[in-house]
Order: C-alpha cells, then structure tokens, then sequence
C-alpha cells in the first residue's frame, strides 16, 4: 500500500466525553460518489442519539467497511475516502456489488492502513504532560479544543471521572502501543502471548476484531429464562451504567421542603398572556422553577461543584440540566448560562430542546457540561419523589405536583396550591447544612418571588 | 517618591537634561534637534540650556552623523545621534552594524562604543510607507547591540538613563504616537531601570499577552475589554529585547498555558517569531494551544488610514488571538 498519505480513513468520531463506541446506522454517500468536506456522510447512534457525521476532508468514498447496525469503537476505521482522480487502494479488490469477496477481505486493508497514517491524538504540551503525570491515556480523552485537540483540563476531567490507570505492568512494543490506542483497543483487556507475556502487534489486532465482533448488540449468553430478552439500546445501557455508577459512588442525602405555590401559581398566571403574544412562547412551571434555580445558583457555588479525588471541580457558568422524559428514554438537554436568560429565552429554549430529545437529535453540545439538574414528574401526577444524582454533578431537585391542599395560616385552615421539592445531593461534595440553605432559599423565592430581586 | 505626570516626550527631554548635566562626555546630534527643539520636540530648550558644542544640528545625512558619532564615541565621548524617522537609520546601517557593533570585539575589549542611539518607530499617522515602520527587529538580530522599546513614560526615563551609562551600544525606539498622546507618573527623585528586566504591566492567570512599546497600551486595552468576558490577561512588557528577560515570559506562560505576542514590527521573522520560539522552549511543557503573534502585516505600510489601521495590530486583533488560544480551554 504505497498511495497511503492521500488516502483518509473514515473513523467512529468520538461525540461526547463519554462515548466509547457507536452503532453504525448508514452510509449517506454511495462508493465512488465524490464527498465535500463538511457533508454528511454517514449516520451513527451514540448513547444519546442519532446523528449525522460530516466527512472532514473531500475525495470519493472508495471502500465502506462499517456495515449497517453493527457496533464500532471509538476510532475504528470504517471506510476510505480518496483524494478526487486518484482511485482508491482497494477499490478494483472490494466490488461492493459481488458480496462474498467482501466479507474476508475487510480486515486486512483496516489494521495496515492504520499503520499508514498512525493518528497520534492531537494534545497539547500541557496535557501531555498532564497525562504523563496522572498517568491518563490520551486515547480515552476527547479534546475540547479546537479540530478536537485535548488541552490540559480535558486531561484532568479524565482523571476525574476515571479510576487512574496504573502505568501498564505488562511489556508492550510500541508498535502494539500505538496500533492499540489508534483501534481504540483497552490494553488491560489484552493478552499478551510475545515472549515473558508482552503485548505485541498481533495480539492488539486480535484482541480489536474480538472487540469488534462481541460489541454489537446481539446479546452475548442469555439468562436462563421464560421470559423475552429484549437487547438494550445504547440509551438504556449508557443509563443504566450512569446511574449504578452514580448510586454507588456519590453518597446521596436527601432534603425535601415543601412550597406554598400562591404567589407562584399568581405569577405564572400573570406572565402567561403576554409572553405567548409578544414572544410565542407557553410559559411552564418548569420554566419559572429554571429562572429561579438558574438565578440562586450562583449564591450557591458547592451545589455546582464536582467531586473528585484531585479536589472539588467548581464551575462559574449556570450550565442547568432538564430532565426530559422520550419514548427512547431519559434525556437531560442543557440550557446554558440559564441565569443569564430571561423567562421567554428559557422557555423557548427549554421547550426547543425538549422537542429535540423526543426527536432523538441531540448533539453532544446539548447536553454535555451540565452543573446541576432539574427534574419535575409533576405533570406526571406525582406528588413527591427523590432522584438519582446525575453524575459527575452533586445535585439534582426533584419538583413534585402542585395540587390543592389544606395550609394553616393564621389558625385557620385554609385552601392553597402546595407542592414539595426534593433535592438530593453528593455528601463528598457539599453537607446537609449547605444543601439546605439553598433550598430553604429557594422555598423563600418560590413563594415569594419579589424576593429574588433583592 | 513624589510623582507627577509626564508625556512620554517629555520623559525622555527629561532624562536626556539629566544626563547632559551629569556628564559633560554626552552630545547629541540629530536633524532638527538644536534651535528647533526636535520635530517631536524631544529636546526642546537642550539646545539654549547646553549650547551648540553639546546640542548639535547635523544636515540630512544620517549616515555621516551617526559615523562621526561611532568615531567620537571610540575616542571616549558619549553621543547620542537621533534618527528622526526610524525608517532612515537604513542609511546608517553600515556604521552601527560593522563598525559600532565590532569595535569592542575586533580589538579585543581596547575600544569601547558608548552610543546611544535614538530612532523612532511605529505608524498610525499616515506618514506613508517610508515614515512609519519599525526597526528595532533588525538590531535585535545583531550581536553587539543593546535594543530598548520602552513603553510608559517612567520606563522611558528610567531606561534610557541608563542606557546613558552604558558602555556599549544602544538602539533606543522610541513610538512616535506616544510622545504626547501617552501621559504616566515619573518621581520627581532619580532612578535607573536596569535593562534585561521585563515589566509586568498587569496581572493575570488565563493567558500571557506580550507586548512592546506603544502595543503595551493595546494590549492593556485589550486585557481590560477580556476582564469583562471574564477572561484574565497577563500583559508583560520586556522593556529589552537585548537582552532579553527570558525567565518572566517563560514564568508566566507557564502558569497561564497560552501566549499571544504582540509587536508593531513585521510579524515574518520579527520579534514575535523570536519571543514566541524563547516562550515555546522554556514553557513547552505548559503550553496548552499554539502561540499566536499579532504584528504588522507583511506589507508596506498604507497611507490610507483605514488601510493603515488594518495592517497595524488593534485591540480587535489581539482579542481575536486571545480567543483562538483560550478556545475549549476552560470547562465551560
């Protein structure tokens, strides 16, 4: 294979900081069909949802070895691009009308085209050699900077958000090194058969083609059982895996406070009308709890502060997660600098973004860096529920139903609408004491919002 | 210290009246400079104060005068040529590069070259494309040469009585639009600034802005404009280019992880390729995005003024730059 710095190799992006592999949905280009540089090229599923991936060079979709719903890591090659007049290396062997060839052939072009144009991980001085001292491998961090480069906190959220990985003990040649992280391929789980157990080139290979094949969805081995196993989604999976992580590492503690909801309910009515006739937007309760959390949040820095063996992760921006309910499940879309926005900027946004998670077309940039999460199964006639804390954040509150409920005021009992909050929160990151100043400041806005003028 | 304010012009009269006063060795000589009092009027009143023997009007001929001034500063005198436009000391070039900056070397230490020379630079007054450039690059790049570009009136000052004691030669750039459009407190007290020591003009810990003479004032303005996005600037002046105060760009960047420089000069091969390859060595390890340089484009400088403001560096550019390199730095 000579021609193999203008040949590119397309590659499972990595869409979010936690993304690790991708179902393949579809190619949008046919082979031989020339691709501009920023058009769709194919379709992926990713925990969060479906989208579409630009190709990032121009040329002539040559070779697709990704094929439909199969499952691929991060950084696998899925197919070639070639420069425009210049045919691709195998584009004469894979005819991709006669099928049976095709199959066999996949592997080989994919692991020596990979050795043709090793692709380092672009990082900056400073997080390299922040990986060096945490002793993070660069090939699990996804790079905020620009073209995906990894600079130094993107390091340190790494570290944070994983155990640190001890140097590797078992012997490896570098060749096998590199060829791992370009496959995306977790060395701990390779077996090393070169001489003394070191890692080599050929276990790598076989150890990603295991990766490859074991990856996609059909179910391993099956409980034994009557009833139906259903295969998970990558949204339930990813969820599922959040959510034990989170339960079982954050100590959670749980506050509940209820509010008298008079001035609110007041409120809202009072807003409604002329927020849907000057901006078109239906002003929600979910919205005013947005606009009063978002705005008290500040005064409240540990509430959006992440835990961490290094230290408390502490964040300025008011980056405030939604919960939203779909039928592919739990999504929590971001809106961001919420405490900057005023009510008929949160609710188009929030109502917007709520529109694109039931669509399953979230981008990472929706829902990634969140510091804190509102939840509310109110409408969902439930009175009073404690949620799981969204991880890494160290808070989430949990907004129950407003309904009509006797109140004594003044000796006297009386009629109002009532509904209870719950926060729960990470005790490695913040205390009972703070946590309940928050909310016992939240309950006084609520029920009073001139207050939160003050 | 008591303080006053002084232009930065008046800075500099003030240091060379100082001087003339305290050294009977030190001569000016220049275009302009005697009866006239300087076109930038840099040394008015020197002339009726010290007399034409020591204040000395020389005709257009930068290289005579700048050679007569390298032949008495080898006999024992302290000259102090002025090149009115900075742009013009190319007719002097061979007198300071061959002759000025050899002398002390090629005869072993026997002669020294106590010359301080003082040139101006810098555009922004539609002086066209022969009256607004800025040398100091070249000078920078010759062993044997000492350069200031000294930014505020008090460093103005201070540098250059220094500079004044110097037994070595000294190209002294002096920004043509600060003279007296740039105002700052000088002690009424004598003081010296040593050379080699870079000034941190304002403190910060996001990204490390370095800039020279008149560009310290907008990078300043630049780092007041990035406080308010929240973003903190540290704006560092090295005052000298030779030598060169390695160790506190070299510091900073390592606490800040991103450097943008800043210069009027020529960007290719220019003093921002120099500080940005000093900075790339000593901070590598801390460096978390490209430097990024902001100088004069490479072209001849316009007269047309909006022409001209677009090839010189503004606030908007070094904002510009500040944004590349702190893009996807910080969680957001």
């Amino acid at each position: 294979m000579n021609a193999s710095q203008s040949i590119s190799e397309i590659v499972m992006p990595r869409m979010g900081l936690t993304m690790e592999s991708g179902r393949f949905i579809k190619w949008l280009k046919e082979i031989g069909e020339p691709v501009r540089s920023g058009e769709p090229l194919f379709e992926i599923e990713t925990d969060k949802s479906v989208v579409e991936v630009e190709a990032l060079e121009e040329g002539i979709l040559s070779q697709t070895l990704a094929q439909p719903g199969e499952t691929y890591a991060v950084g696998a090659v899925l197919g070639y691009l070639s420069p425009p007049g210049i045919p691709g290396p195998t584009q004469a062997a894979i005819q991709p009308e006669s099928s049976s060839a095709g199959t066999e052939s996949q592997a080989q072009p994919l692991a020596s085209a990979t050795y043709a144009s090793p692709a380092r991980p672009k990082a900056s001085p400073a997080a390299r050699r922040l990986a060096r001292q945490l002793g993070v491998d660069l090939a699990r961090v996804i790079g905020s900077g620009p073209e995906g480069r990894i600079v130094a906190w993107n390091v340190q959220a790494t570290a944070q958000s994983k155990p640190l990985q001890s140097p590797a003990s078992a012997r490896i040649s570098p060749v096998a090194q590199r060829l791992a992280v370009d496959l995306g391929v977790d060395l701990q789980q390779v077996k090393g058969t070169g001489p003394g157990g070191s890692i080599t080139r050929k276990d790598v290979e076989a150890a990603y083609q295991q990766q490859s094949q074991t990856v996609p969805s059909s179910p391993s081995s099956l409980p034994d059982t009557e009833g139906i196993v259903e295969p998970l989604s990558p949204v339930q999976r990813r969820m599922a895996e959040r959510m034990v992580q989170s339960f079982t590492s954050a100590p959670h503690f749980y506050l509940q406070a209820e509010v008298d909801a008079r001035n609110l309910v007041a409120l809202r009515q009072s807003l409604l009308p002329p927020l849907e006739n000057r901006y078109g937007v239906h002003l929600t309760f979910t919205d005013l709890f947005i606009y009063f959390t978002a705005r008290l949040l500040p005064r409240h820095p540990l509430l959006m502060a992440q835990w961490s063996e290094a230290g408390l992760i502490k964040f300025t921006r008011v980056h405030l997660g939604v919960a939203v309910d779909t039928e592919q499940g739990l999504f929590v879309p971001v809106l961001r600098d919420a405490d900057k926005l005023g009510l008929a900027e949160i609710s188009r946004q929030r109502a917007e973004l709520a529109e694109r998670a039931r669509q399953g077309k979230l981008l990472p940039k929706d829902y990634e860096q969140g510091v804190f999460t509102l939840t509310n199964l109110g409408t969902l006639r439930i009175d009073v529920f404690q949620a799981i804390l969204n991880p890494p954040q160290a808070a989430i509150l949990a907004v129950g139903r407003i309904k009509e409920q006797p109140m004594v005021e003044n000796h006297q009992v009386i009629s109002a609408p009532m509904f209870t909050l719950s926060l729960s929160a990470d005790h490695r990151v913040l205390d009972g004491g703070k946590a309940a100043r928050f909310l016992s400041e939240l309950v006084e806005w609520l029920e009073n919002p001139a207050l939160s003028m003050a | 210290m008591s303080m006053r304010e002084l232009t930065f012009a008046q800075a500099i009269r003030e240091a060379l009246d100082e001087e003339l006063a305290r050294d009977e060795k030190i001569v000016l000589f220049g275009e302009d400079i005697g009866a006239w009092g300087g076109v930038f009027r840099t040394t008015e009143g020197l002339y009726e104060k010290y007399g034409p023997e020591r204040v000395i009007d020389t005709p257009l001929s930068e290289e005579g005068y700048v050679g007569m001034a390298v032949g008495i500063a080898m006999t024992g005198m302290h000259p102090v040529p002025e090149i009115m436009f900075g742009d013009f000391i190319t007719l002097a070039m061979d007198q300071i590069v061959n002759q000025a900056a050899k002398m002390r070397y090629m005869t072993g230490g026997q002669v020294a070259v106590p010359i301080t020379i003082r040139a101006t630079m810098g555009g922004g007054r539609s002086s066209g494309a022969q009256h607004s450039q800025s040398w100091h690059a070249w000078f920078a790049h010759v062993p044997g040469l000492k350069v200031v570009v000294p930014s505020t009136p008090y460093d103005a000052k201070g540098l250059l009585k220094t500079a004044l004691r110097d037994p070595n030669p000294v190209l002294f750039f002096e920004d043509k639009v600060m003279y007296h459009k740039i105002k700052g407190p000088v002690p009424e007290e004598e003081y010296l600034i040593p050379f080699g020591v870079a000034d941190i003009k304002r403190e910060g810990s996001d990204v490390t802005i370095v800039a020279l003479s008149r560009m310290v004032h907008t990078a300043l303005a630049a780092a007041e404009q990035l406080a308010q996005e929240g973003i903190s600037a540290e704006v560092i002046d090295p005052r000298t280019l030779t030598p060169l105060d390695e160790e506190t760009l070299i510091q900073s960047v390592c606490k800040t992880g991103g450097a943008v420089i800043v210069d009027e000069g020529y960007q290719r091969f220019g003093v921002t390729a120099e500080l940005a390859a000093v900075i790339a060595k000593g901070a590598f390890d801390y460096l978390d995005a490209p430097i990024e340089r902001v100088a004069a484009m490479d072209v001849p400088i316009p007269f047309s003024p909006p022409l001209e403001f677009a090839t010189i560096p503004d606030e908007e550019r070094i904002i510009q730059a500040v944004h590349r390199v702190l893009e996807g730095r910080r969680p957001q």
